[in-house]
């Protein structure tokens, strides 16, 4: 039988390395480990083993609170909504094929150009207007942004 | 000292003016003078020398220099406090967005005798040949707010369409929105660039590509169908000082016009010289792809086209005017 210190460190390690599903078998004691989102985790056979189920448990809690801190990072007015200043058209690069200007979780500063919209061949360099991290992208190439729409959310530094 | 001896020359055009008289004038050497009337003759001006009557101008060369632009130049402050020429540069709005984020005053323009990376409509290049055409951005700081700054590109359409009329009587006109056109070939492709907060514009750069002097030989194969030049349409070639100084004019009059009284005017302008409205266009969005009659354009400069009987408001992507019959267009 494992002891608590010992499954703890097993989750650790797993936590901390690339694999995505652990299972061990030993002295009738059942380890499943799996960094799965919650829905999946609901479909696993739970053992009459108290062990997976508290490890399951644990997990489902990490990624709920996980999950709950993200929802309320977007809708906190704590994040930095970098808005439209005309009507047109989003470009997320400056040529098609081309890298974006910015990805998700880059870091930003305030003079860094984000997107262009056009409207009627005038081109709109939008910049960041402060520093921070890109959590979110509202739009997609191509597609139409009104005057003042929320582009980018971006986590202040 | 070698645009003091120009000026010195103007004021005695078609006239002789003593190298001594220059000389007292300026207190510099004979010498020094001869040396610089052999510069000025290198750099493209005509100049004859008399052993006894002195120094006459004969003919300015076609660049465009800044003191040659300034000289006769009838604005308040386009091209006025700072012009910055250039030999070559990748694109002429590169440079002028730099200078304006540098704080450089508001009338500021850049010209370059060639480009090596002109740009058009995202991705696209601009063919810009050294000297046979004007490459051009406007620096403009306007008091107005960002959400009308894309009627600028109609803006631009209208007073380089009335100056290129006026100048080289080649009766050109604007494609939706703001490309001009004569015989269905483009003649001038414009490019406009903001940088904006939300209630307040920091500079807008006016670009522009005018093919002036080339021949239809020299467009690069893929252009040959679809561009062409002044000097083309007017069949002889065409001084670009003059049409520079009456476009820069034009663009000034039309831009305080609209400071002053609104838009109104100016989009009314821009349907009389248009050539897109009561025909047949084809609209490729980032997405679809449909056709219909162009009908009118909106308070916003936005191009109305009836589909299937609907009004649907176009404000980017590409139009392209469907030929019918050439004497159409």
């Amino acid at each position: 039988m494992l002891t608590f210190d010992e499954i703890r460190e097993i989750i650790k390690m797993i936590d901390q390395s690339s694999i995505q599903h652990f299972e061990l078998n030993q002295d009738g004691t059942q380890i499943v480990v799996g960094k799965y989102a919650v829905s999946s985790q609901k479909n696993t056979p739970l053992d009459s083993e108290g062990v997976k189920e508290t490890v399951s448990q644990r997990s489902t809690a990490a990624i709920q609170q996980e999950s709950a801190k993200i929802m309320e990072e977007i809708e906190g007015s704590h994040l930095h909504k970098i808005l439209s200043t005309t009507v047109g058209t989003f470009y997320s690069a400056p040529e098609p094929g081309a890298d974006p200007f910015v990805k998700m979780g880059q870091q930003v500063g305030p003079s860094t150009v984000v997107c262009v919209l056009e409207a009627m061949k005038l081109f709109n360099e939008v910049e960041a207007g402060i520093s921070g991290e890109v959590v979110e992208i509202l739009f997609k190439d191509g597609e139409f942004v009104e005057y003042g729409a929320p582009l980018f959310l971006v986590k202040p530094e | 000292m070698r645009t003091s001896i120009l000026n010195m020359l103007r004021n005695y055009s078609n006239e002789y003016l003593s190298g001594e008289e220059i000389s007292r004038q300026l207190a510099v050497s004979r010498t020094a003078i001869w040396k610089h009337i052999q510069t000025l003759k290198q750099g493209g001006y005509e100049i004859e020398a008399h052993p006894r009557r002195g120094y006459r101008l004969k003919g300015v060369p076609d660049f465009l220099l800044p003191d040659e632009i300034r000289d006769q130049l009838q604005t308040k402050t386009l091209g006025q406090k700072e012009i910055f020429y250039l030999e070559n540069i990748d694109s002429t709005n590169n440079e002028a967005k730099k200078q304006a984020n540098l704080g450089c005053h508001e009338g500021a323009i850049v010209l370059s005798e060639m480009q090596n990376g002109g740009r058009g409509r995202i991705s696209r290049s601009w063919f810009s040949p050294a000297g046979k055409g004007i490459w051009l951005s406007v620096v403009l700081r306007p008091p107005f707010h960002p959400y009308d700054a894309p009627k600028c590109t109609l803006l631009a359409a209208v007073a380089v369409t009335k100056a290129i009329r006026s100048v080289t009587q080649v009766q050109c006109g604007i494609k939706w929105p703001n490309d001009i056109l004569y015989e269905g070939k483009k003649i001038v492709g414009i490019l406009t660039e903001m940088n904006a907060e939300m209630d307040a514009i920091n500079h807008v750069v006016i670009g522009m590509g005018i093919n002036v002097n080339i021949s239809q030989e020299e467009f690069p194969l893929e252009l040959r169908q679809i561009a062409t030049s002044l000097s083309v349409a007017a069949d002889k070639p065409i001084p670009r000082l003059p049409l520079l100084q009456e476009i820069l004019s034009a663009l000034e009059k039309e831009y305080h016009k609209v400071i002053q009284h609104g838009f109104v005017e100016m989009l009314d302008e821009w349907r009389e010289l248009s050539v897109t409205l009561g025909q047949t266009v084809d609209i490729i969005g980032a997405s679809e792809k449909s056709s219909g009659l162009a009908v009118d354009i909106d308070k916003d400069g936005a191009l109305l086209v009836e589909i299937e009987g609907r009004i649907e408001k176009i404000i980017a992507g590409d139009v392209s005017i469907r030929p019918r019959s050439k004497n159409l267009l």
